[in-house]
C-alpha cells in the first residue's frame, strides 16, 4: 500500500507530546490521602523505593491515551492519502525494432521518429504512472522494466535498434499483457511502429492496445533471395552463378544494378543492370570465374542505387567449392575396379598416394589399412586387418558370407541393390555406440557407418577384388553416391547460409571446446558442446567468421524479406476487442478519512477522561 | 458522639443484657468476674455493697441481710480501692468511627464495671493525660460517665507515656484498660511495662478501622498523617501493600507477644464487628490469636 501526506508539516503536531511526556514526568499527580497514621506506610515507601527506584517513569495509562489522541489528531491534520496496488495505471511501451524501422526518412529514420512520438507520449504520461518499456524484433525484449523515471525511461528508448529482422508484434503483446496482468491496476499497450510488420499474429491482450504511427509510404527495392552455385561453362571452365531475387515493392518502374564483389576487399566480380516493372520480381543471376583458392570467400552482392531502406540492398554468400573433387586412393595395390568406377565421373581427380597427404574437402579411399588419423573428411575403407578400426571392431575373416540386409536409404546405398553379390571372403565388424550398420550378412555386419564430428568414415568389411560386385552396376553407382556426398558435405562446410534471427549451428571437430564468432555486432566467444556452437543472436546480416584452433569457417547470414521491405503502407493493425479495464489514467487516490482520525483522537480523549475521573478506591475519611 | 446516644434506652439495654449474660456465665462456672491478681492486702472492714449475682455467697454479710433484709457484701479495705481506669485514646488517629467505637467500647465496660460495684475511673489521653473525671462507683456513676465519654474528641498526637503518666504513677493500681490504636511511633512497651511493673492489671483494647487492615487505595497518593500533618508520597500496588500489611502484621504480633509475656489480655476490636463480642473478649482476658 503506497501512504502518502498531502499536508506534512500538519506533522509538527507531534511536537504536543514532548510536553505533555514532560509534564507527565515533571508533575506530581497524586491524590492527598487522609490516614490515620503513615508511620506503618513509611515502611512500605523505604521498600517501594528500594527496589523500583524508577518507578516514577511506570507507564501512564493516561498518558499513553492522551499520546495516542495527538497521534491522531496529527495524522488528520496531515491528510493522508493511500492508493492500493491494484488502483494504479501502468503503460507498456512496445518500440517496434523490426528492419523497416530503420528506414530513412528525410534526416531521420522511422526509429528515430518512433523515439520521438514515445517521448512525447511519456510527457503526457501521469508522474505517478509506470511505463514498461518492450522493444519487438523477431522476439520481444525488455528495455526498460517499469518504472516512472523519465531519466530511465528516455535512456530505454535510445537502447532500441532497427535490427535486420522481420518484425513480429506477438511476443512482445504478449509479454507485455503478462507484465501488466502481474502488476496489477489499469494498464494499457502502446506500440510505436510503422505499421509494417511481417508476421501477422494472433496475440489478444486484455488490455486496450494503441498504435502510434510514425513513418509515410515509401518505394523499396528488396534483395529476397540469394544462392551461390559452383557450374561449368559451356567451355568446360569452373564458374560460380550467383542467383539473386529482386522485388520492386513500389508503384512504378525503376532500373537496379546489382554488384557481386569479394569481401573483404570489395574487388568486382560481376554486375548486371537490370529494369524491375512495379510491383515486379525479377530473378538475376551473376557468373564469375571460380578462380583457385577463393572457395570460401565472401561474396556481396549489392543494389544500387540504394534507397530508403538498406537493410535489404545487399545480400552476403561464399563462394562455393567447384565440382572437381580431389580423390585419394590408398592401396597397397593398384584397385583398378575402384579408378574405374572413379574415371565415370568426369569431376572427379584421382590420385594414388598415401592418406596423410589427402586433401582435407576431398574423398579418401583406403584399402587394407585403417589409418587413425587423416586429413580428410570423407574416408571410406575397404578391408581393414582385423582390430579397432574407428567406431568399429574388425573380427577375424570368414568364408562367402551372404548378404541379407542393407540400408537403401543411406545416401551411399541409394539408388543400387547388392542382390546378387557375391563375396569371397569379408571380415565381419562389431559396432562402436556410436556406429551403424550399412550391410548386413548371415555371418555379421559386412559394412558400417563410422562417422563422427570430424566427417563420413565409411568401412567395409571387404575389398573389391574379394566379391563380385565389381562387375555388377551397384559398385558404380555406390562409388557415384560416395562421391556425391563427399561434395556434399564439403559445400555445407564451405557454404551454409543463414537468415537473420535464426540461431547459427556450426560444427567443429571434437577436441574444440570454444570458438570465436566475428559478427556485424562484435566478436564474441562461444562454448562447444558435443562438437557443436550455436550462436543464438544474429540480428545484423553479414558475414560471420567463426574462427577455431586448426580451422575457421565464413558463414553468410541475410536478411530476406519481402513483406518487412514493403512500406508503403501499414499492415498491422491493433488487435480489436480488447476489453477496457479501466478509463484512462490513474483513479484517483483514496484519502483516509480524517475525520476517522479525528474520532479516533476524540474517542482516545475520552478514554483518557474516563480514566481520571474513575473512582479510586480511598478510605473513608480521605481528602 | 452524644451523651444522649450512649444514655440511649437501647444502648443501655445493650449493655444490661450484656451484664446478665456474664452472670449467667459466672454462675455456670464459665467465669465472668475477672481474676484478678490482686488480693486484698488488708483485713479491715471497709463498707458494704449490695449484692449482685455472680458475687461469692460466702462474703456476704448474713448480720446485715438479716437486719435490712438486702443482701450486701462486706468490702474489705484493698477491694475498696481497686479501680478500672479507662485508658481511652483520644489521638486524632482515632478520629472518626474509631473513637465512636472506643467510646462505646469503654462506655460498655465502665457500665458493666459499675453495674458490678467497682469503682471506675475515666482517663482520656493523647499526647499528654487529659483532664477526666473522679472515679465513681455504682450505677449512679454510669450516666456521668456516659456523659464524659461523649464528650471527648480526637485530636493530638499519640504519646501514651505521656498520656498514661497519671496511671502509671498512682498509688494503688488497679484494672487498667487502654483503648487505643497503638499506632504511636515511641512504641508502646515502655509505658505498659511500666503498668505492669507497677501492679496494674492491663488489658489492651485495639481499636482499628477494617480498612486499616485491607487498605483499599490504589495508585500514586500522598498519605497524610491525622496527628503529624506529615505526608508521604507512595504509589500503592500490591508490593507496597504487602509491606504495609507485613509492618501491621508485626505490631500485631508485638502487642500479642506483650500481652502473652506479661499476662496481660490483647483483643483487636474492628469497628465493623459486634461491641458485645470485644467486650466479652476483654473480660475473659482474652489475647488475639496471631494475624493472618
Amino acid at each position: 500500500m503506497d501512504l502518502r501526506l498531502l499536508e506534512p508539516r500538519a506533522l509538527w503536531l507531534l511536537g504536543a507530546a514532548l510536553p505533555l511526556v514532560a509534564l507527565y514526568v515533571l508533575r506530581a499527580r497524586r491524590v492527598r490521602v487522609r490516614v490515620p497514621s503513615t508511620w506503618l506506610w513509611e515502611a512500605a515507601r523505604r521498600e517501594a523505593l528500594a527496589r523500583r527506584p524508577w518507578q516514577r517513569l511506570r507507564p501512564e495509562a493516561s498518558l499513553l491515551l492522551e499520546l495516542l489522541a495527538v497521534l491522531a489528531l496529527s495524522l488528520a491534520a496531515a491528510k493522508p492519502v493511500v492508493r492500493r496496488p491494484e488502483a494504479r495505471a501502468h503503460v507498456a511501451l512496445i518500440i517496434d525494432e523490426s528492419a523497416s524501422m530503420g528506414t530513412r526518412e528525410s534526416a531521420s529514420t522511422r526509429l528515430e521518429l518512433a523515439r520521438r512520438a514515445a517521448e512525447a507520449f511519456l510527457r503526457a504520461v501521469p508522474s505517478d504512472t509506470d511505463v514498461l518499456v518492450l522493444g519487438a524484433a523477431h522476439e520481444a525484449r525488455v528495455l526498460s522494466a517499469p518504472t516512472r523515471d523519465p531519466t530511465a525511461l528516455r535512456a530505454a528508448l535510445q537502447r532500441a535498434r532497427a535490427w535486420d529482422v522481420e518484425g513480429g508484434l506477438d511476443e512482445a503483446l504478449r509479454l507485455a499483457d503478462d507484465r501488466l496482468r502481474a502488476l496489477g491496476g489499469s494498464g494499457r499497450i502502446v506500440v510505436v511502429s510503422d505499421g509494417a510488420v511481417a508476421r501477422s499474429g494472433s496475440a489478444r491482450p486484455r488490455v486496450p492496445v494503441e498504435l502510434l504511427r510514425v513513418g509515410a509510404p515509401v518505394i523499396n527495392v528488396a534483395l529476397s533471395r540469394v544462392e551461390l552455385r559452383a557450374a561449368r561453362d559451356p567451355r568446360g571452365h569452373d564458374v560460380v552463378q550467383a542467383f539473386a531475387l529482386v522485388a520492386n515493392l513500389g508503384e512504378a518502374a525503376t532500373t537496379i544494378s546489382l554488384t557481386a564483389r569479394l569481401s573483404p576487399g570489395g574487388e568486382a566480380l560481376a554486375s548486371h543492370t537490370l529494369e524491375l516493372p512495379a510491383g515486379g520480381r525479377v530473378p538475376v543471376t551473376l557468373t564469375f570465374p571460380a578462380l583457385a583458392g577463393r572457395e570460401g570467400l565472401g561474396v556481396v552482392l549489392e543494389k544500387t542505387p540504394p534507397d530508403a531502406l538498406t537493410a535489404d540492398d545487399r545480400v552476403f554468400a561464399v563462394i562455393p567449392p567447384g565440382r572437381s573433387l580431389a580423390v585419394t586412393v590408398d592401396a597397397p595395390e593398384e584397385e583398378p575396379w575402384l579408378l574405374r568406377a572413379l574415371a565415370a565421373d568426369p569431376e572427379v581427380v584421382v590420385r594414388r598416394g598415401p592418406s596423410r597427404e589427402a586433401p582435407e574437402d576431398g574423398l579418401l579411399f583406403v584399402l587394407g589399412a585403417c589409418p587413425a588419423a587423416v586429413p580428410s573428411r570423407s574416408v571410406v575403407v575397404l578391408g581393414p586387418p582385423p582390430g579397432r578400426c574407428g567406431e568399429v571392431s574388425v573380427g577375424a575373416a570368414v568364408e562367402a558370407p551372404r548378404i541379407t540386409a542393407y540400408a537403401t536409404t543411406d545416401p551411399r546405398l541409394r539408388f543400387l541393390t547388392l542382390d546378387g553379390v557375391h563375396l569371397v571372403r569379408a571380415t565381419p565388424l562389431e559396432l562402436g555406440p556410436h556406429a551403424t550398420a550399412l550391410v548386413r550378412s548371415d555371418l555379421g555386419v559386412l559394412a558400417a557407418d563410422a562417422s563422427d564430428a570430424l566427417g563420413t568414415r565409411t568401412v567395409l568389411g571387404f575389398t573389391p577384388g574379394e566379391s563380385d560386385w565389381p562387375l555388377h552396376a551397384s559398385f558404380v553407382v555406390f562409388v557415384r553416391n560416395t562421391v556425391e556426398l563427399a561434395r556434399a558435405q564439403r559445400a555445407r562446410r564451405l557454404a551454409g547460409s543463414s537468415r537473420t534471427a535464426e540461431p547459427l549451428r556450426v560444427e567443429v571437430p571434437g577436441s574444440v571446446t570454444a570458438l570465436t564468432a566475428r559478427t556485424p555486432e562484435g566478436s564474441v566467444t562461444l562454448p562447444v558442446v558435443d562438437g557443436a556452437a550455436l550462436l543464438g543472436e544474429t540480428r545484423r546480416a553479414g558475414l560471420y567468421a567463426l574462427r577455431w584452433p586448426g580451422g575457421e569457417s565464413l558463414r553468410p547470414v541475410n536478411f530476406l524479406s519481402e513483406r518487412e521491405g514493403d512500406l508503403r503502407g501499414a499492415t498491422w493493425v491493433p488487435p480489436q476487442g480488447a476489453r477496457s479495464s479501466s478509463p484512462r489514467g490513474a483513479p484517483p487516490p483514496r484519502e483516509l478519512p480524517g475525520p476517522w482520525l479525528a474520532l479516533l483522537a476524540a474517542l482516545a480523549a475520552l478514554g483518557d477522561l474516563l480514566w481520571l475521573s474513575r473512582t479510586k478506591r480511598l478510605t473513608r475519611g480521605a481528602a | 458522639m452524644s451523651a444522649l446516644e450512649l444514655l440511649d434506652p437501647g444502648f443501655v439495654a445493650r449493655l444490661e443484657a450484656l451484664r446478665r449474660r456474664l452472670v449467667v456465665r459466672a454462675s455456670a462456672g464459665l467465669g465472668g468476674e475477672r481474676s484478678s491478681r490482686r488480693r486484698g492486702a488488708s483485713a479491715d472492714f471497709a463498707e458494704h455493697r449490695p449484692y449482685s449475682p455472680g458475687d461469692d455467697l460466702r462474703r456476704i454479710d448474713w448480720a446485715a441481710f438479716a437486719r435490712s433484709g438486702e443482701p450486701v457484701l462486706k468490702l474489705f479495705r484493698a477491694e475498696e480501692d481497686a479501680l478500672v481506669r479507662l485508658a481511652v485514646d483520644t489521638s486524632a488517629s482515632l478520629e472518626g468511627p474509631k473513637l465512636d467505637h472506643a467510646v462505646r467500647l469503654a462506655a460498655a465496660l465502665g457500665y458493666l464495671a459499675l453495674a458490678a460495684g467497682e469503682r471506675v475511673q475515666l482517663v482520656p489521653f493523647a499526647d499528654a493525660p487529659a483532664e477526666g473525671p473522679a472515679p465513681s462507683r455504682g450505677r449512679r456513676a454510669v450516666p456521668a460517665l456516659f456523659q464524659a465519654l461523649s464528650e471527648l474528641t480526637a485530636r493530638g498526637a499519640t504519646d501514651l507515656s505521656r498520656g498514661l503518666e497519671p496511671a502509671l504513677s498512682a498509688r494503688r493500681p488497679g484494672l487498667l484498660l487502654v483503648l487505643s490504636d497503638f499506632l504511636d511511633r515511641a512504641g508502646f512497651e515502655g509505658p505498659l511495662r511500666r503498668a505492669c511493673a507497677a501492679g496494674h492489671e492491663v488489658a489492651l483494647v485495639q481499636v482499628l478501622a477494617p480498612e486499616e487492615l485491607d487498605p483499599a487505595l490504589e495508585g500514586d497518593l500522598v498519605l497524610e498523617d491525622s496527628e503529624t500533618g506529615d505526608a508521604v508520597e507512595l504509589t500503592l500496588d500490591a508490593r507496597a501493600l504487602a509491606a504495609y500489611r507485613a509492618r501491621l502484621g508485626a505490631l500485631f504480633a508485638a502487642l500479642r507477644g506483650f500481652a502473652r509475656t506479661h499476662r496481660a489480655g490483647y483483643v483487636r476490636a474492628l469497628t465493623d464487628r459486634p461491641l458485645e463480642d470485644a467486650v466479652l473478649r476483654v473480660l475473659d482476658h482474652a489475647v488475639e490469636e496471631p494475624w493472618t
